[in-house]
């Protein structure tokens, strides 16, 4: 199948592929569930069945966030790499999740009983500042943006962030409120968390989707771009805000989800080609899937202990990019 | 500012940094006394202190910076990305993984002190030539899809390691943290040997690489053009770059920035020819990492911060200063 024909077929595909997914993520778990429970808690919940209360208050919010988080890191790692061109890039490295680690570590020290609401608020905060302070060196210095400047600056500002993150780490001796969040999770995920990313997230992809073809004539060429009468600074502004958008509250909740935000789009590309509303719209699901398939997966697997969520999608997602490089070198290369 | 200028500057730089770094510690050693710890035949303690601890150390961390700024100006240039860096074909995940597993089955409890060092290189090159296997298998391997393929692979294999280690006793876990998180403090005079022996044959060959490497910036169809088999000579200076990265990875864990950090702030003060970036780039390296070990080593009382996150906050900080004041910045 040549990339680009037929992608509205492969996307139909991967939708009911996410939709089986979430059906299975429904039924296993510790609390053996039915599958006609399954379909109950949806008509008839009552609140006797411990079944329906498993289903609706634990599992159906985290089977959302899951898929919410994988596909906001996907759809903002698209945008990523289109602006600075890179293969590189993704969201993590655009100093949101250092950003929030930064902040949250500050909080806990000031006051050491946070809650869940304020620490995700001031993660909120500080992803918000470590963007920021990207987007600041990239546009707003002396000789304007670049694509490679955006790049570096994302990656130098990470750095430095995560650099103090660190010093301040040792210096107050807190390792183990850390440790959870440099593998980032969602162990203990409710609705609260949905309505805390699904706003954000919708607004980011109707964003994303507005400025998806001017990002098709970018990734030809600024030049290129311009003489088709495309406001190039408009949509590297606009694009920034849906990145934004799309990975802030994600970070928050869940802190760094590896992996997903950096090769999903790779492997999106590699299915439908270099279209954006067409990879937009395939990395959205994808993302979603392999966030899901892996929460899944370290769900059942290690029951009592949980393997990191950023850990697991790396594991799930790394054999199928390789395949997808074997399979068609060609698709994967950047368009000059 | 001229090159040669620029180049006079660096090396002042770098000599007084490495002559405070010799300086200043638990103990102050002034000048004065260093020729008598060197050449004195009998030595007291802080003799000992300054020949056996100071001095290598200091040496060690010149060494690992200039080498790790090097591999990073090779790596970056070869793969035409400027926020790669030798890490990224595996050469790190594969060397900490060795080293893990080498703990869990009590290696480095043996006699043999290189037995760890040495699986852990192993463990770095396996990693980066099955990366370069699979991208060659289409007979492209292209810089993209080295990228991807390591990427792919070393993220793998480091969540790999991560799992496993969560299954390994808190007391093997805790040496496999310590030996990973990068610490020049173990350094001793063999470590100074083997570094210095091998940044001396890196700079030698990629010195000499110097105009290959300015062609291999370039598209593949230019290069091949200009007279440069661009897979045959791109994977040559990656293997010898990813070496350079396990090497160092191996003996004093990781130091995952100044392979970014040094070559591009090397970019913006230079032309960016490589005759130049190669010299310029590991004095860049060495001063970065000399000074993050001093400050991590003296400034914070009773700890001692690894010289890795003093290192990303100073050379960072002011790479983000030279990218905010730089009128043009070229890619």
């Amino acid at each position: 199948m040549a990339p680009g024909k037929h992608w509205s077929r492969v996307l139909l595909l991967f939708c009911f592929f996410h939709l089986a997914l979430t059906c299975v993520a429904l039924s296993v778990g510790p609390t053996a569930v039915e599958f006609n429970d399954c379909l109950t808690t949806f008509v008839r919940y009552s609140d006797d069945n411990v079944s329906h209360f498993a289903i609706w208050h634990l599992r159906l919010p985290r089977a959302l966030v899951a898929s919410l988080i994988g596909g906001s890191l996907a759809v903002s790692g698209v945008i990523m790499q289109g602006l600075t061109r890179n293969p590189l890039a993704g969201p993590t490295m655009m100093g949101l999740s250092p950003g929030a680690s930064l902040v949250m570590l500050i909080g806990l020290i000031g006051l050491p009983n946070l809650s869940m609401n304020t620490s995700i608020l001031l993660s909120f905060l500080g992803a918000f500042g470590g963007y920021l302070t990207v987007c600041f060196v990239a546009y707003a210095t002396p000789g304007g943006f670049t694509p490679t400047k955006l790049a570096l600056a994302g990656s130098v500002v990470s750095a430095v962030v995560t650099g103090f993150t660190h010093v301040t780490t040792v210096l107050f001796s807190l390792h183990d409120e850390m440790l959870y969040w440099t593998v980032g999770g969602i162990a203990n995920v409710s609705w609260v968390q949905v309505w805390q990313i699904l706003p954000f997230s919708l607004c980011g992809l109707v964003l994303a989707l507005l400025i998806s073809t001017g990002l098709t004539s970018l990734s030809i060429g600024k030049e290129a771009s311009i003489g088709i009468g495309n406001r190039v600074t408009q949509i590297r502004i606009l694009g920034s805000l849906a990145v934004l958008l799309l990975t802030s509250s994600v970070v928050a909740v869940a802190g760094p989800v590896a992996f997903v935000g950096l090769m999903i789009p790779h492997i999106a590309k590699g299915l439908v080609g270099a279209r954006y509303t067409q990879l937009i719209l395939l990395s959205m699901v994808l993302g979603a899937s392999l966030t899901l398939l892996s929460d899944m997966i370290s769900r059942i697997l290690t029951a009592g202990e949980e393997v990191p969520l950023g850990l697991m999608t790396t594991l799930v997602g790394a054999p199928f990019l390789v395949y997808l490089v074997l399979a068609r070198p060609i698709t994967l290369e950047a368009r000059p | 500012m001229s090159f040669l200028r620029m180049n006079s500057l660096l090396v002042v730089v770098f000599v007084v940094v490495l002559a405070m770094s010799l300086c200043f510690g638990q103990h102050v050693f002034p000048p004065s006394q260093w020729i008598k710890a060197l050449i004195s035949p009998e030595k007291d303690v802080l003799d000992l202190i300054f020949t056996e601890f100071r001095l290598p150390r200091t040496l060690a961390a010149a060494l690992i910076g200039g080498s790790l700024a090097l591999a990073g100006t090779v790596t970056q240039s070869v793969l035409r990305n400027p926020i790669s860096e030798p890490g990224i074909l595996g050469a790190s995940s594969g060397c900490n993984s060795a080293i893990t597993l080498a703990m869990m089955f009590q290696f480095h409890q043996s006699a043999n002190l290189w037995l760890v060092p040495s699986l852990g290189v192993l463990g770095g090159m396996i990693l980066v030539l099955t990366v370069v296997t699979i991208a060659l298998k289409r007979g492209l391997a292209s810089a993209n899809s080295l990228v991807l393929v390591g990427i792919a692979i070393s993220s793998a294999v480091t969540a790999l390691t991560l799992i496993l280690s969560l299954s390994i006793d808190r007391t093997t876990y805790s040496h496999a943290v310590a030996w990973m998180a990068g610490s020049i403090g173990r350094a001793n005079w063999t470590y100074v040997a083997v570094l210095f022996g091998s940044a001396l044959f890196a700079f030698g060959s990629f010195f000499a690489q110097s105009h290959t490497l300015d062609i291999a910036q370039l598209q593949d169809e230019a290069s091949i053009g200009l007279g440069l088999r661009p897979i045959a000579s791109r994977l040559c200076m990656l293997l010898l770059a990813s070496f350079v990265e396990s090497l160092t990875t191996a003996l004093v864990g990781a130091f995952p920035f100044v392979g970014i950090v040094a070559p591009n702030i090397g970019r913006l003060l230079t032309s960016g020819v490589h005759s130049r970036l190669i010299v310029v780039s590991p004095l860049i390296g060495a001063i970065l990492v000399i000074t993050a070990d001093l400050i991590g080593r003296t400034m914070f009382g009773p700890y001692e911060v690894p010289a890795g996150m003093i290192m990303a906050v100073l050379g960072g900080g002011f790479f983000l200063r030279l990218l905010v004041k730089s009128p043009t910045y070229r890619s």
